[in-house]
């Protein structure tokens, strides 16, 4: 998987914005999807105690057939429909992106 | 074990495994109810270098309820005190926990710390912070690192806005039990010649002696817990009761990429507890995680195993000829269902109640009308003492006992007075003897035992 396409979809490192930017396409993509409200996502910090953590945006797909995809930043969820971003996903994994 | 590592999913995490719950009103502070929460179980006091803290990415929660019985409980509680923690380390160029003595909360020896907050969360006023930055004691590693290892620990006893006190670090932990024996195919010491499989007489042993649990404590006036701030000297008032229940969650998600995690998500609840033994015991193993994961107010789910709970049926077929009226009881188990799940109703035992309704929850049911016990019985209400367990839990009550006879039978009479228990069912006992060292005020739960003090195990 290209670092890119490793930051949009799993977003270890890049942080809430790159997740945003990648949800905030999708949106523009399906425009019969609802709006979710990305902005109410509010990262937290993690591991004074010397670990690594960082904050990240992880998107969940949980089920695909439906395109229905769970968000989560910071210590918050939202819940998406997004067939587009789910083919994308597919289509990315197929393609041996990893 | 009360909770310790009773289900499989929490057992393999530790640092969100609560494993038993208190709540009493204050024997010193009549005007206050204390909770008492434990996490991290089976600390073995030695466990250098990298010694026992909380999560910081775990929301520890204690949960309250105190709706009166006609109205449904909310599936988070009417007021809930979350914890959260930070750790801090001083010096990254050390291996070592501490690089001298430990003699203050700033000692700059201390190498690895933590801090917590402290907010409280409102049904009606939301969700307010009523302190941060507020320091844990370290563990107690030895006479040369953490001297006076009493005095450290009670200046993390820290004064909460309107009255309150808070405690959150490592303590002896308070719970007593022979797991050994009860684990060995339910072997009660006292009967183990009437075993299925007999064996010789033995004395009980504690299996957690002089293990350490990672202890939140708070203290908090009635007039903060009981519904609209009333305050009654009546148990039989309605406003009396409150249901307590203790939840660690974790974030939804955990990414591990390379050496850098990322954490995301809503707070998932990963583990529960309200009376000790509840999951360990009476939950079957399939669905202990999936308990843990819920609100009390799905309990209706499990009322299957509370009214036909599973040890009541082996302790006929474990010991032959012993338990012959317990063997006989096929009716639903009213009793238990009374006490583990909606409170005892107003009628049953004389001048006292902690009904919380008929929704039925695994709530610690506390009835906060009912003053200290000048001599507390650690058979609690069992043995006729009514601010003992299941009215709440005091650290000195013996719950292993009072749940096996309830569970054998000596509670049945309170919904079926024709029914007599087995003489056996009252002349159980767990065998061991309480941990030495409760403490007079709060944070009760005594000291931990530090490693280098305590001796190895013989084999």
């Amino acid at each position: 998987m290209s670092e890119l396409t490793r930051r949009s979809f799993l977003a270890g490192s890049a942080g809430a914005a790159t997740g945003a930017i990648l949800l905030a396409g999708a949106r523009t993509a399906s425009a019969t999807d609802s709006e979710p409200a990305v902005t109410g996502l509010r990262p937290r910090s993690y591991g004074g105690g010397g670990d690594t953590s960082t904050d990240g945006v992880v998107v969940y797909v949980r089920d695909a057939a439906a395109g229905n995809v769970l968000v989560m930043a910071g210590e918050e969820s939202i819940e998406v429909t997004d067939p587009k971003l789910v083919k994308a996903v597919a289509r990315a994994l197929r393609n041996g992106e990893g | 074990m009360s909770s310790h590592r009773e289900a499989p999913e929490i057992a393999k995490d530790p640092v969100a495994d609560s494993t038993d719950v208190y709540a009493f009103v204050s024997p010193d502070r009549p005007d206050t109810v204390t909770i008492i929460t434990n996490y991290v179980p089976f600390q073995n006091p030695a466990g250098g270098p990298n010694f026992y803290e909380f999560g910081d990415d775990v929301l520890y929660r204690i949960h309250i309820g105190n709706h009166p019985p006609d109205i449904a409980p909310d599936e988070q509680g009417d007021i809930i005190f979350e914890f959260r923690f930070t750790t801090e380390v001083t010096n990254s160029n050390t291996f070592l926990y501490n690089t001298g003595p430990i003699g203050s909360l700033d000692d700059p020896n201390w190498n690895r710390r933590q801090t917590y907050s402290v907010t409280r969360v409102d049904e009606l006023l939301g969700a307010t912070e009523l302190a941060t930055g507020l320091a844990c004691p370290p563990c107690n590693i030895g006479p040369r690192s953490t001297p006076n290892y009493a005095t450290l620990a009670n200046a993390a006893v820290f004064d909460l806005p309107g009255g309150g006190k808070v405690f959150a670090g490592q303590r002896l932990d308070g719970f007593w039990a022979d797991l050994g024996s009860i684990f060995d195919l339910g072997t009660l010491r006292p009967f183990q010649d009437l075993h299925l499989i007999p064996s010789a007489a033995a004395a009980g042993v504690n299996a957690l002696q002089a293990v350490g649990v990672h202890t939140i404590a708070i203290q908090v006036p009635i007039s903060e817990l009981a519904r609209d701030g009333v305050v009654t000297d009546d148990p039989l008032h309605p406003a009396a009761v409150i249901g307590v229940w203790a939840s660690a969650s974790r974030q939804q998600s955990l990414v591990r990429d390379g050496a850098t995690t990322a954490r995301a998500g809503k707070f998932q609840q990963v583990s529960r507890l309200g009376n000790p033994l509840f999951n360990e015991v009476i939950v079957p193993m399939a669905e202990k995680d999936r308990w843990n994961a819920q609100s009390p107010l799905f309990d209706s789910e499990f009322v299957q195993y509370v009214a036909h709970p599973e040890l009541a049926g082996l302790l006929p077929v474990l010991y032959p000829g012993v338990f012959p009226n317990l063997a006989g009881l096929a009716a639903d188990r009213a009793d238990l269902v009374a006490i583990l799940l909606t409170g005892i109703p107003p009628g049953i035992v004389p001048g006292f109640q902690n009904y919380t309704g008929t929704t039925p929850a695994d709530f610690l049911r506390l009835n906060m009308a009912i003053p200290p016990a000048a001599s507390p019985n650690p058979l609690g209400v069992v043995g006729g003492d009514l601010a003992g367990f299941p009215n709440g839990r005091r650290v000195t009550d013996d719950v292993v006992t009072i749940e096996l006879r309830a569970v054998a039978g000596v509670t049945y009479p309170l919904v079926d007075p024709t029914f007599t228990p087995d003489a056996a069912a009252g002349a159980i006992l767990d065998g061991t003897s309480p941990p030495p060292g409760f403490l007079a005020a709060f944070p009760y739960l005594g000291h931990p035992v530090s490693g280098y003090d305590v001796l190895p195990l013989s084999v």
